[in-house]
């Protein structure tokens, strides 16, 4: 099953990288049986026609990184347990049109938008005067003015005109030819900005009426399952006089858009997305900086994010059955809400609610073991242990592609995300930032008790449980980037299930 | 299968050592050393088969101690196996000396020279047993498998 | 780790098992071992070691008899084999053990020639003689008297009685012939009715006396005896036979060849002879419990026929005093030194071998005169022999010393690469024996009558001719030395 997830927005592309974080600690979606969704491709497409926003720019960095770390690991198949288990694909990588030129990339290409001033677009200036009057009622100077490579600056009525192109460009077409039966579809936005409460309405406007567009897989992309995750404000803007997006409109922007999903997208005879996830919190963020220019927006990782990448994962786990009716057409939409289990201004993980820890708990302690490890103790244990089984784990090894993305490029990103959840509000606090004690790294959760009080772990703890795996599963078969992070995975769960307090 | 037949060759050169040591023509110990009088009472009192034993179990012992019970990431260095070597290297010749001083004593022997000379020797087969009993155990270790060197 | 355990376990047992299959020896093993080893030779231990094996009668049945009792032959190889193994060798002649209850048969010949040394008025040294070698038997339940003249007849009384009859000679008158001792019918029939749990012993003065001598030259009655002797002596091969010579007083009537018998009150020689298995002769011999039995108190001369074949027990002493130059003794064979080298100083060779030559039964004026010895060796080694005293022994020669009684020291320039060396000790015919001898003994009044018997060499001669078939020497140490 291929999940194409759209990230519209900045909101878009800041949950897609807690989606890459979930995903690269192994968290996957399970179906109502508790097992993984077996043969699952995400194809994650990030529309925002702000290409310079530095949000998209570490999103896509990220998603380069996962795939060269997950490819090396795996190779193509899309089976995997442990970290970077879910396969991430871009739509060149997985389509078999070779008549549709497109960049290997994460990233919707936006051409026809990204340069112009919206009049320019709408070519006001070619209107006669009648439809220049209507189309003044309609958009102010400042949105007429407006040039769209920096994004559609919390005006979805712009938004939604601009966006409407989108069912014309190569990537739509190739999205449509390697859509198959069984696929889902899923869109990440906020409701309260510009590119994603417009883009979202508009593209799901546009795979419902496939019918009539000239594409392939018409039918198939009429009945395919859509989830969305529609946030609502979460976030705090700077004050300034000259802000184009102001947070004081958020929440009338909000109350317009879901009217208008309402009516479009989630009313009591529409079937048009059949899962849909809101998600939002009453206590706003730290301030974020306003900054729609070349740099763009750079906001700090929110919890709200890492929530929400949970949504797709949900969503992919659903049965079939309750999204689609017996003859395969979508079913009436379900709403979908998720609450604290406390409601505290530090979320660790036992401020979450039970399922979530169960989803998530013993992946994120595992990547955030293998996160100090790399930093604190696999280099000295290059030449000892394990690392002289077969295949062996030579110096050269930290010198190659693979570690040098994953322990500098893949960490620090990992580092960096988790750090701006901690000093953002509400403060996630899942691990002690800072610190490198293994057993003192998870918040508010001890190491089992023993006999000489509590249970140690530490690099010499992961040796000696990766020797002992490594002992057993010595192999030419495999890989040394697979070796290294399969012995890791299997000896963290075996130190998190036997040394640490059970919090589940 | 490779370190399967490690352990064999291990085995039989342990069992080749303590069958030598029952040997006249050929007795192991009395290749390195030899005195006549001094030597024709070990073997006469039937005390080269039971230091071989001391020998070999301590051999063994010591290496089994540092693989299956010290087993450990903090001592899984070279240095960290010749510790384990000095010391049942020493501790043999030790323990065979007393041996040999119990036994003479009960036979109102006394070859004190021939002792020190001949326990001295025995520092070099307990060494190279070690090393033999090291080689035909250690692949099994969970933590040192990979000492003194990696396989 | 529960693998590794099992694994750990499967070679432990591997080895131990390996171990074990190569040690095996068994408590009886054990128990032998030991007692070569300390030199405890003694009829405790050996009691100790049949305890062993009939504690375990399962396990030991291949070293008991069908009866229950310790098959000798079969320790005694099991004895021989561990003994082999040890350096120097050592040796343990049980064959007395297992004749516990063994039997002593004496014949006290009567003859006319014999009473007078049992005459009320002498000292009774012959009575005196039996009574101790009776006294001395450690088995005296198991003691048999015969008396032999022509024929072998049991004495009529018992032993009591018979230790304390003043006159034995008056009170078994009549017994048989006493004209006449028939020596052939008397040994054939003793050599005949000894077996291998019975010791023989005849008292007799080894006159010998056929019926009806008259006009038969003395030469003629020699050389009859001489004949009879070889004749009985060889159809019985296995025996062993010892003579001890005595004096003792005699009163009464003498009877010489020539059958005119006149009256003689001095002193004149007796004989006891001891006849038994070779193999029990050894025994004895070297049987601290036979001790007193078989080393006759007042014998002035003895001689142990059938010798030849007797093992000396013997080893070269690695470290002695004395010892010039250097040598390794070979581990597989004892009786091959290597490396030998002769004092780089002077030359000189010189080593020691320690011998037990007690068992001989010889006296160290035989067996430390060098003149009893032949040496034969490319080097021209000459041999010097002393006696094993308590002072010579210590903690370390202790295995080398102990049990032996004699050092044989051997000294010369070694010469050449190689070198047989044989030291032999010669089984001379004792001069004794022909100095006891008289060829006449028709008066008193002839020089060394008190002293001399009638013919004694010629009959012992034949004995012994009988028996040095192989070689007249009593034992051989054969020597390689290597340089």
């Amino acid at each position: 099953m291929r999940l194409f997830v759209f990230a519209i927005g900045g909101t878009g592309s800041r949950v897609l990288k807690s989606l890459v974080m979930l995903s690269a600690a192994g968290v996957r979606p399970v179906d109502e049986n508790g097992h993984p969704v077996k043969d699952l491709e995400i194809v994650p497409v990030i529309i925002d026609p702000h290409k310079s926003n530095e949000d998209l720019k570490r999103t896509e960095q990220l998603l380069t990184n996962y795939r060269l770390i997950r490819s090396k690991l795996y190779g193509n198949r899309t089976e995997a347990d442990g970290f970077f288990a879910n396969r991430i694909v871009t739509l060149h990588e997985i389509m078999n049109d070779s008549a549709v030129q497109l960049n290997d990339t994460f990233v919707f290409n936006l051409s026809a938008v990204e340069h112009n001033k919206f009049r320019e677009f709408i070519g006001y200036d070619t209107m006669n005067e009648a439809n220049q009057a209507l189309t003044s009622l309609l958009f102010n100077d400042d949105q007429l003015e407006n040039k769209m490579n920096i994004g559609f600056v919390g005006s979805p009525n712009i938004g939604s005109v601009a966006l409407n192109e989108i069912k014309d460009s190569p990537e739509f077409r190739a999205f449509a030819n390697v859509f198959n039966a069984g696929d889902r579809i899923f869109f990440i936005s906020s409701i309260f900005g510009g590119t994603g409460a417009a883009g979202f309405p508009i593209m799901v406007k546009n795979i419902r009426q496939a019918a009539n567009l000239d594409i392939n897989n018409r039918d198939v992309l009429r009945r395919a399952p859509i989830g969305a995750l529609t946030v609502l404000p979460y976030f705090n803007l700077e004050l300034g006089e000259d802000h184009r997006i102001d947070k004081s409109d958020f929440i009338v922007k909000t109350q317009s858009a879901l009217y208008y999903y309402k009516e479009t997208l989630t009313g009591a005879n529409d079937s048009n997305v059949n899962a849909l996830y809101y998600l939002g919190d009453q206590q706003m963020s730290v301030p974020y900086v306003y900054d729609p220019g070349e740099h763009g927006q750079r906001n700090k990782a929110h919890m709200i994010e890492l929530i929400g990448a949970m949504a797709p994962l949900n969503f992919a786990g659903l049965p079939t059955s309750r999204l689609c009716d017996d003859s395969g057409y979508p079913q009436q939409a379900q709403a979908f809400e998720y609450a604290l289990d406390k409601d505290v201004p530090g979320v660790d993980f036992k401020a979450l609610g039970i399922d979530t820890r169960h989803f998530i708990y013993d992946k994120m302690v595992k990547l955030h073991l293998l996160f100090i490890y790399l930093n604190t103790g696999f280099k000295t244990m290059i030449g000892q242990g394990y690392t002289n089984d077969k295949p062996e784990i030579r110096t050269d090894f930290l010198n190659s592609q693979f570690y040098r993305t994953l322990s500098v490029d893949f960490m620090n990103a990992y580092k960096e995300w988790l750090g701006e959840m901690y000093h953002n509000t509400r403060r996630v606090e899942l691990f002690n930032i800072g610190e490198w004690d293994m057993g003192k790294a998870i918040h508010d959760v001890m190491t089992a008790k023993s006999i000489f009080g509590r249970k140690s772990v530490d690099n010499d703890v992961f040796k000696s449980e990766m020797n002992n795996l490594s002992r057993k599963s010595a192999s030419n078969d495999n890989q040394v980037e697979f070796k290294f992070l399969d012995l890791f995975n299997r000896a963290a769960s075996k130190i998190v299930a036997e040394r640490f307090e059970n919090i589940n | 299968m490779k370190h399967s037949i490690f352990l064999a060759i291990g085995i039989a050169i342990t069992i080749a050592f303590y069958a030598l040591s029952y040997s006249t023509g050929a007795n192991v110990f009395e290749m390195l050393y030899f005195n006549q009088g001094f030597n024709d009472q070990l073997f006469n009192l039937q005390m080269y088969p039971v230091m071989a034993a001391i020998i070999a179990l301590m051999a063994w012992g010591g290496a089994a101690v540092y693989y299956y019970v010290i087993n450990s990431v903090k001592f899984d260095r070279w240095y960290h196996w010749a510790s384990v070597l000095a010391v049942c290297t020493l501790l043999a010749p030790i323990a065979c000396y007393a041996y040999i001083d119990n036994k003479f004593a009960h036979a109102g022997l006394l070859y004190i020279d021939e002792s020190i000379h001949f326990v001295t020797q025995i520092l070099f087969i307990e060494a190279l047993l070690f090393i033999v009993a090291s080689f035909s155990i250690r692949w099994w270790s969970s933590n040192c498998r990979h000492t003194p060197f990696p396989q | 780790m529960k693998k590794t355990f099992l694994l750990f376990a499967v070679v432990v047992l591997a080895v131990a098992g390996a171990m074990t299959s190569c040690s095996g020896s068994s408590a009886l093993e054990d128990a032998v071992r030991s007692a070569l080893v300390q030199k405890d030779t003694t009829q405790a231990r050996f009691d100790s070691i049949c305890s062993i094996i009939k504690g375990n009668p399962r396990e030991y049945s291949a070293y008991m008899t069908q009866d229950g009792e310790i098959n000798i032959d079969e320790l005694g190889k099991l004895i021989e084999s561990i003994g082999n193994g040890l350096r120097p060798p050592m040796h343990w002649n049980i064959a007395a053990y297992g004749l516990n209850n063994m039997s002593l048969t004496i014949y006290f010949e009567r003859s006319g020639s014999m009473v007078p040394y049992d005459a009320p008025s002498g000292r009774g040294q012959l009575k005196k003689a039996v009574n101790d070698l009776i006294n001395y038997f450690p088995y005296r339940d198991n003691v048999k008297i015969n008396i032999v003249n022509d024929g072998i007849y049991p004495y009529s009384g018992t032993i009591d009685s018979f230790l304390q009859d003043r006159n034995i000679y008056a009170s078994t008158r009549g017994v048989g012939n006493a004209s006449f001792t028939d020596f052939g019918k008397i040994f054939g029939d003793v050599l005949q009715a000894n077996n291998s749990r019975n010791i023989s012993v005849i008292i007799t003065d080894m006159i010998y006396s056929p019926a009806d001598t008259r006009d038969v030259s003395a030469d003629k009655i020699f050389n009859e005896e001489n004949s009879l002797a070889t004749n009985t002596f060889k159809r019985n091969n296995g025996k062993s036979m010892a003579i001890y010579q005595l004096t003792g007083d005699y009163n009464g009537q003498y009877y010489p060849y020539n059958n005119q018998p006149f009256q003689y009150n001095g002193t004149r020689p007796f004989y006891i002879v001891i006849v038994a298995d070779s193999k029990v002769m050894d025994a004895i011999a070297t049987n601290k419990d036979f001790a007193q039995f078989f080393n006759i108190k007042d014998a002035l001369n003895s001689y142990r026929f059938n010798q030849g074949g007797s093992e000396v027990e013997w080893n070269v002493l690695p470290d002695w005093k004395d010892n010039a130059g250097r040598f390794r003794i070979d581990h597989g064979n004892t009786a091959q030194l290597n490396n030998v080298e002769g004092d780089r100083a002077t030359g000189t060779l010189c080593f020691t071998v320690a011998a037990n030559l007690d068992g001989l039964g010889k006296t160290d004026e035989v067996l430390c005169n060098p003149g009893s010895y032949s040496v034969t060796s490319m080097s021209q080694f000459a041999i010097k022999v002393t006696r094993i005293t308590p002072d010579m022994i210590n903690g370390n020669n202790k295995a080398y010393l102990e049990g032996k009684t004699h050092l044989i020291t051997i000294t010369g320039d070694f010469k050449g690469s190689r070198d047989e060396v044989k030291i032999m000790l010669r089984n001379d015919f004792p001069q004794w024996i022909a100095q006891s001898t008289c060829t006449d003994d028709t008066s008193p009044s002839l020089p060394g009558f008190g002293t001399t018997t009638f013919g004694l060499q010629h009959f012992l001669r034949g004995i012994y001719d009988a028996f040095n078939t192989g070689g007249a020497n009593y034992f051989t140490i054969d020597l390689t030395l290597n340089r």
